[in-house]
């Protein structure tokens, strides 16, 4: 099935930014498997801090964090490097999930996912970007 | 007094005259030559007086007594009935004229000079009225001052020497003479008495009011005529007699007017008296004021009446939100201010004022409402995020585990139950978020009546037999703004309350559509009615919390209520309900209506455009194929693969664009896709897929130009964006 498909981008440097270390743990696991190389972020801030333009080929970043949030993430990472892959995912808050998806596709995001949203999917997308 | 003073003016005239003043008169020497000419007597009492009379007769003969009298009323009748018994007259000791007429007469009698006679007059009044508070003169018909007292002269500020042998006119000048003094003056010297109160302008004097009283004064023997003045300051005596007017006044628009009841209890509820507005607020009829008890008014309220009985002088108090039941039945909420004192005859007695604040009070307890409400709504989607992230963590290593197991194995089987519960988490997570008003959804224009209809048709499939549904609808022009799911989730939800509400017993439902104008344009009321149990009073307030439940553990979310009353709030509407235990619930839904004139079509895009959907949850299928209809889209229903075929034969070939709902355990979806995308090449298929379903991905794959994934949960804007791009 999907995870058997021939990984050709193998080694490829994934940025993971999400605040909740459960998920990031399962994300990680699940980028891992597919033989991805993953730096782990807490927040917008340690990002920036372990983001080097020469590993990263995607980054995959929550919206909502504390420190330095998902939306000022993208802007600082599209600054720097235009061509960056970003996926987006966001759990809702004040103005909504929808809202601060549509900000970050905005500003640029390849894709964005409401969460709770399926594995598969996300995959699928992540090999998508990375091709 | 009177005649102590009276005596003394005789003697300082030095006028010949023997006036006699008893009861001393024993001490009167009994000589030939000293026979008095004149008698006055003030005795204590009448009968004294007669008896002092008899006496008085049996020695002086000849002399004629006046009696002096106090004292006003009948009295002073019974002193008059003396000059049967041989007075010659009869004064009240007040009277200065008469005393003075008496006095002359005597000397007439003696045959003095009548010159004398005035002089002696003018001294005795001088004397009298010297130290007198009234300001007193007299005017002779010349119109002169005769004679003015000491007040007189203070309050003016002239000499006596002045004033007497001037005129009125030469003292206040000619114009106040002609208004205010000559026609009372006339009238006096005429023999009328004149009497009036007024304001005088006069200097020293500003604010004072007056009373002017003109006595005509002619004595027997001479021709001249006098008008006696007394003028008195009775601004004192003015302002408490106004004072007493304006309190009566007030007291009567107390009575009538005040918007706060008054009354007065005893602490047994027995009301002493009360004002119109108490009794209004009560609803007590005018016939039956009588004998009203105010413990009658609180069968459910303790408060008041508790504090009644245990009442002491002194107490003050205050109640708020009594509730109270009036006369008729009418049930409102009073705030009582009270104070306790002790009072002869009935003990303490309270008087207190009573508020109807009825409408502040629902006021309030709506705001509170509001308030706890929107705490609940942040909380909830604070919560909500929270479980997302979890949700997906879960479902996410659930995904990656089935990758791991054998399919068909235990363990996959698992997996599945593990995933099934947490799509039903995911259900709940999104009715906080909807509660919450934090999901986003796109408002399209909405005939009401399709909505409503589509609900009640939803809704009456599952229905028990022995409820019936009624439905009145009244044409409502206006269309509403709004996610067409959406506002079939509040009805459902209110209507699936309602017939649980009539599960044992059965009963009417009855759904209402009518249209009210208002300051803020059309709104569209929609009533839901049932016969049901009804709600509790106590937890009437608590029925849009989330998770708020009345059902069995397990049976309900609770989440209901508070879900349809997100929706609506989020639509600018409003959600209200009555409710009477064991009567039924009447639940309101007002959306405001967009004009008809606004803009209700959908885009050029997509008029005309012809969909196939399939969907196996009517619940969704319905809602969607009406927003899309909505939007000028033609919509054909197909119940998955069952009947497909049957409805492309029905529309030929004119159909390319094909919504299909892919449900997690159905595989029958695959042989749609095939069947679909090689009937013809053009055809193209939106697919809405659920998380955790893989198998639809190869054929995804495969037909990856023509098929185009949206993931669930979706809203109306995904599936017209998506619509639109394929």
């Amino acid at each position: 099935m999907l995870y058997r498909k021939p990984n050709f981008n193998a080694m490829a440097g994934i940025l993971l930014v999400e605040d909740n270390n459960d998920l990031r743990g399962m994300l990680k696991n699940s980028l891992e498997k597919s033989k991805y190389v993953v730096i782990e972020a807490s927040n917008g801030r340690e990002a920036l801090q372990k983001y080097k333009s020469l590993l990263v080929d995607l980054v995959v970043t929550d919206l909502l964090m504390p420190e330095q949030d998902g939306i000022g993430l993208i802007m600082e990472l599209k600054k720097m490097k235009p061509d960056i892959k970003i996926i987006a995912i966001s759990g809702g808050g004040k103005a909504g999930p929808a809202n601060y998806l549509n900000i970050a596709e905005t500003l640029g995001a390849d894709a964005v996912f409401a969460k709770p949203f399926s594995l598969h999917q996300f995959m699928d997308r992540v090999n998508e970007l990375l091709t | 007094m009177l005649y102590h003073k009276t005596k003394k003016i005789i003697e300082s005239c030095g006028i010949d005259i023997n006036v006699l003043y008893f009861p001393d008169f024993l001490s009167f020497n009994k000589s030939h030559n000293n026979i008095p000419d004149l008698a006055f007597c003030a005795a204590t009492d009448i009968n004294e007086s007669r008896k002092l009379l008899s006496d008085f007769a049996i020695n002086f003969p000849r002399t004629p007594v006046v009696i002096i009298f106090q004292g006003q009323g009948p009295d002073a009748d019974s002193y008059r009935d003396l000059i049967i018994s041989g007075a010659c007259g009869v004064v009240h000791s007040d009277s200065l004229d008469s005393i003075i007429q008496y006095i002359t007469k005597a000397l007439l009698d003696k045959d003095i000079g009548k010159d004398l006679n005035l002089n002696i007059g003018r001294k005795i009044f001088e004397h009298i009225t010297e130290n007198h508070d009234s300001y007193l003169s007299v005017i002779n018909s010349d119109f002169e001052y005769e004679v003015v007292n000491a007040s007189f002269c203070k309050v003016h500020k002239c000499k006596k020497e002045d004033v007497i042998g001037s005129t009125p006119s030469e003292l206040w000048g000619n114009e106040i003479f002609q208004s205010k003094i000559e026609s009372s003056l006339k009238k006096s010297l005429a023999g009328e008495i004149v009497k009036y109160k007024a304001y005088f302008d006069i200097p020293g004097c500003n604010g004072s009011c007056y009373e002017v009283i003109y006595r005509p004064f002619k004595t027997e023997g001479i021709d001249e005529r006098y008008s006696i003045v007394e003028t008195r300051d009775v601004t004192d005596i003015d302002n408490a007699e106004k004072a007493a007017h304006l309190a009566n006044i007030r007291n009567y628009y107390y009575e009538k007017y005040l918007p706060f009841g008054i009354f007065e209890c005893e602490n047994n509820g027995n009301i002493i008296s009360a004002n119109e507005t108490f009794y209004n607020i009560l609803e007590i009829d005018p016939a039956e004021r009588e004998n009203v008890n105010l413990t009658a008014f609180f069968p459910s309220e303790r408060r008041f009446t508790s504090y009644l009985k245990t009442i002491t002088a002194g107490e003050a108090s205050m109640f708020s939100q009594l509730h109270m039941t009036t006369a008729t039945g009418g049930e409102i909420f009073t705030r009582i201010s009270s104070h306790a004192r002790k009072n002869p005859g009935y003990g303490i007695v309270v008087n207190a004022t009573l508020e109807d604040n009825t409408h502040e009070v629902l006021l309030e307890r709506k705001l509170n409402q509001t308030h706890r409400l929107e705490t609940l709504g942040t909380l909830a989607g604070g919560i909500a995020h929270d479980f997302n992230t979890i949700l997906t963590t879960i479902s996410g290593y659930s995904e990656l585990s089935m990758e791991e197991v054998e399919q068909g194995s235990v363990v996959n089987d698992y997996l599945n139950k593990v995933n099934h519960s947490v799509k039903k988490a995911e259900d709940i997570v999104n009715q906080m978020l909807t509660f919450s008003r934090q999901i986003e959804s796109e408002s399209v224009p909405v005939k009401i009546e399709e909505v409503l209809e589509e609900s009640c048709e939803f809704i009456r499939s599952g229905m028990p037999f022995n409820i019936y549904l009624e439905k009145d609808f009244e044409d409502v022009e206006g269309m509403i703004l709004t996610d067409p799911t959406q506002l079939f989730r509040v009805f459902i939800n209110i209507l699936s309350n309602s017939i649980h509400a009539m599960e044992d017993k059965g009963g009417v439902l009855t759904v209402k559509l009518s249209e009210t104008k208002g300051d803020e344009g059309i709104t569209a009321v929609i009533s839901i009615i049932d016969t049901g149990t009804g709600i509790d009073k106590s937890v009437i307030d608590k029925i849009y919390e989330p998770f708020f439940t009345t059902r069995e553990l397990g049976k309900g979310t609770g989440m209901g209520l508070s879900v349809a009353h997100g929706i609506i709030t989020g639509m600018g509407g409003e959600i209200s309900v009555e409710s009477s235990v064991g009567k039924g619930t009447r639940f309101y839904v007002r959306l405001p209506l967009l004009n008809v004139s606004d803009n209700i079509t959908g885009t050029e895009s997509s008029s005309a455009v012809k969909i196939l959907y399939s969907d196996e949850n009517v619940y969704f299928s319905r809602t969607v194929s009406l927003a899309l209809e909505r939007l000028g889209y033609r919509v054909w229903l197909a119940n998955g693969s069952d009947n497909l075929e049957e409805i492309m034969s029905g529309i030929g070939s004119e159909i390319n664009l094909f919504l299909i709902r892919c449900n997690t355990a159905d595989k029958s979806n695959e042989q749609l896709i095939k069947k679909i995308l090689g009937l013809n090449p053009g055809n193209k298929i939106v697919l809405i897929v659920q998380p955790g379903g893989n198998h639809c991905r190869d054929l995804v794959h495969a037909g990856r130009n023509r098929i185009r994934i949206i993931n669930e949960p979706v809203s109306l804007r995904e599936i017209l964006h998506a619509l639109q791009e394929t």
